[in-house]
């Protein structure tokens, strides 16, 4: 059973999305606040954490960002609709996807398989030592492991994927539509930053360890485009 | 803009100079129309001084000599009058009445040769010393120097006076625009707030108001937002709590469809309500982006043009061969515009025609036309308005919307310094909606 940590400030509904997961076959635990949850994180093994990014005290995105120093678990956040700013700072400080509230629990189910079954698939699979490489760049799918220039990458699972879909079509041209819903694996939503958000954090990461720009063509209103030298 | 202080200007100016003028012509009058006296007269020893001359004179020399001499030397004081014709000698006028006074005085001042008489040549002339004002004086009847200074001094006097009235109100008439347009913080010039007087008053009155009516306005709108977002919490568990039946219960049901649509529904009118609530909030909490509105338009018209099939419906488009961008929310325009092609596709017979131009104006110019019954004319100015629904909806079974629509759509063309506009076509043939957004030069 896949281990569900939520934490949200809001009582009765965890209660209800616990269940709801319950019979969803998770093994859910509960937080009601941000330090609350970044114990529980510690104690055991969780694979994923959902997080409501409006919760008082130490808020989501603090707590979020705590969870970041630490580890690569992960995160789905819960934003309020229409409340764009909040929700690109959730996915520049490192969250996998965001759901707005309200939802359908099973908006919210899916969202979470989604990310799990991306997160793990390819563990799933028997070619564990395939790698991808082009340039500098060396992905291990199985593994979920990703290398430029012979350093480790330290990725969430959403970047890991959209990284895996931009070198799978290396030197192509990847639209945003295809690049949420193979990465993220769900539709575009209409004025949707999560990607560019992504991919702004995968350039950060790959410029950190070589100050040479990043292979990563950004191709204005369409999609982008990762360059083979 | 000028036209009160004109109006003020010439009000005072003319009252200025009606004034003066009157004044002016009754003193003149008073002065001159007083009839002549005694005083008027010297009947003083010392008139013989004046006279002896000038008798001596028309003696000796004859009457022209008398004319040249009086001409030269006395021609203010001293009168020659030829009493058979009562003409004085240089042609100066004197009131019959006064010559009547003289002619009296002259038989009782004989002893100091004060009123003298003479006979010249058969004519008989009485000479006397007297003080007679013009006219009788041939001073000049208009006195020009007095009246063009008084004119100047009352146009400067006036234009300060309609410049003190005038410029205040001016002030406040803008001023109560800018309130009128949704600018509450207003500040008015602290001269002006602290005159003494009722304009004075009138300005701190003003000033107080739109405060006051901007803390209302302000807090109504935190208020719709509080609601707003409030609502979502209670929202977000009811739907969760639906989905957790819906996961317990087997089979499908009827009424829980409808609870889920309705959720989605609430959910839907919190969501423009929301958006209204930022709109109202202002123009500084917009995305400001560069839009390409040929794209954004392709896409609200290929959406419709979907929809449209299952109701046997046609969206046609036309775009402009060359790039149209605009500055703003690219979110919200997309809405706004969407909206309106919504409308459009709900109310239309078969056919919604959306044509992309740019006004000479430098405008973008987006109509969008349908085929169907209109809008009322007495109903168009009211369908910008929050919930608004023309009668014509009512009637429409698959009405969807809650009326805030449009009421989005015509704030955020105005946050957007856009236009819209609405028109009939004739006969009940269709429904044209005109935006206007200013392009990016």
């Amino acid at each position: 059973m896949q281990k569900v940590l939520l934490i949200d400030d809001d009582i009765e509904l965890v209660e209800m999305i616990a269940e709801y997961l319950k019979r969803e076959e998770f093994d859910v635990s509960v937080a009601h606040t941000g330090h609350d949850g970044l114990s529980l994180l510690k104690k055991d093994n969780f694979s994923i954490v959902v997080l409501d990014i409006m919760m008082p005290g130490i808020n989501g995105l603090e707590t979020l960002a705590k969870i970041r120093e630490e580890s690569l678990i992960p995160v789905l956040m819960l934003t309020a609709r229409g409340d764009d700013s909040d929700r690109i700072i959730g996915l520049e400080l490192g969250a996998d996807d965001y759901v707005p509230k309200p939802c359908t629990p099973r908006e919210l189910t899916a969202r979470i398989k989604a990310i799990l079954r991306r997160s793990q698939n390819s563990q799933n699979l028997n070619d564990n030592n395939r790698v991808i490489e082009v340039n500098q760049l060396k992905l291990w799918p199985g593994k979920r492991q990703a290398f430029w220039f012979d350093e480790e990458l330290q990725l969430t699972s959403s970047e890991f994927n959209l990284l895996e879909v931009l070198i799978k079509n290396a030197g192509k041209l990847v639209t945003k539509t295809q690049l949420s819903e193979e990465g993220l694996g769900h539709p575009l939503a209409r004025f949707e930053r999560s990607i560019d958000v992504h991919i702004s954090r995968i350039r950060n990461k790959l410029e950190a360890i070589n100050h040479s720009s990043a292979p990563i063509k950004t191709v204005h209103g369409q999609g982008y485009l990762l360059i083979i030298e | 803009m000028y036209k009160l202080f004109w109006k003020f200007f010439f009000t005072i100016w003319i009252a200025q100079l009606t004034t003066i003028w009157g004044i002016g012509t009754a003193i003149w009058y008073i002065r001159h129309h007083e009839p002549l006296t005694e005083v008027n007269l010297d009947l003083s020893n010392g008139a013989s001084f004046y006279l002896d001359p000038v008798v001596d004179t028309l003696k000796t020399q004859g009457v022209v000599a008398t004319e040249e001499y009086l001409k030269k030397r006395f021609r203010r004081i001293v009168y020659v009058v030829d009493i058979n014709n009562n003409k004085e000698l240089l042609g100066r006028k004197i009131p019959i009445d006064f010559l009547e006074l003289v002619n009296q005085k002259s038989h009782t001042s004989l002893l100091n040769n004060a009123i003298q008489s003479l006979s010249v040549d058969g004519h008989h002339y009485l000479l006397f010393v007297a003080d007679i004002p013009s006219p009788w004086r041939n001073r000049p009847l208009i006195p020009v120097v007095p009246l063009v200074g008084a004119t100047l001094a009352s146009l400067l006097f006036a234009f300060i006076l309609a410049r003190h009235l005038s410029r205040p109100i001016e002030i406040l008439k803008q001023t109560i625009s800018q309130v009128g347009a949704g600018h509450f913080n207003i500040s008015l010039h602290p001269q002006l707030v602290n005159r003494n007087d009722s304009l004075g008053e009138l300005a701190s009155d003003i000033q107080n108001m739109s405060s006051r009516l901007g803390k209302l306005i302000d807090s109504q709108t935190k208020l719709l937002h509080t609601i707003s977002h409030e609502l979502r919490s209670p929202l977000t568990r009811l739907q969760m709590a639906t989905g957790l039946l819906r996961q317990k219960m087997i089979g499908n049901d009827d009424e829980m469809s409808r609870i889920e649509r309705e959720c989605k529904r609430i959910d839907l009118l919190i969501g423009e309500l929301l958006t209204l609530s930022k709109l109202d909030d202002g123009i500084n909490h917009l995305n400001e982006e560069i839009i390409d509105l040929n794209p954004l338009i392709r896409e609200i018209s290929d959406n419709a043009s979907f929809e449209a099939k299952s109701l046997n419906k046609l969206v046609s488009l036309n775009l402009l061969n060359e790039f149209i961008q605009v500055k703003g929310d690219t979110s919200l325009l997309y809405y706004a515009i969407e909206n309106v092609v919504r409308n459009a596709l709900r109310h239309a017979r078969t056919n919604i025609v959306i044509t992309v131009m740019k006004t000479p104006n430098e405008k973008a110019h987006i109509s969008v036309i349908d085929d169907g019954e209109g809008v009322d004319d007495s109903e168009i100015m009211h369908i910008t308005q929050p919930f608004f629904r023309a009668s014509n909806t009512l009637k429409a079974s698959n009405s969807q919307g809650f009326g805030l629509g449009l009421a989005i759509t015509y704030k955020t063309l105005q946050a957007h310094n856009g236009e819209i506009q609405f028109s009939n076509l004739s006969d009940k043939q269709g429904f044209k909606v005109d935006l206007y957004l200013p392009l990016l030069t």
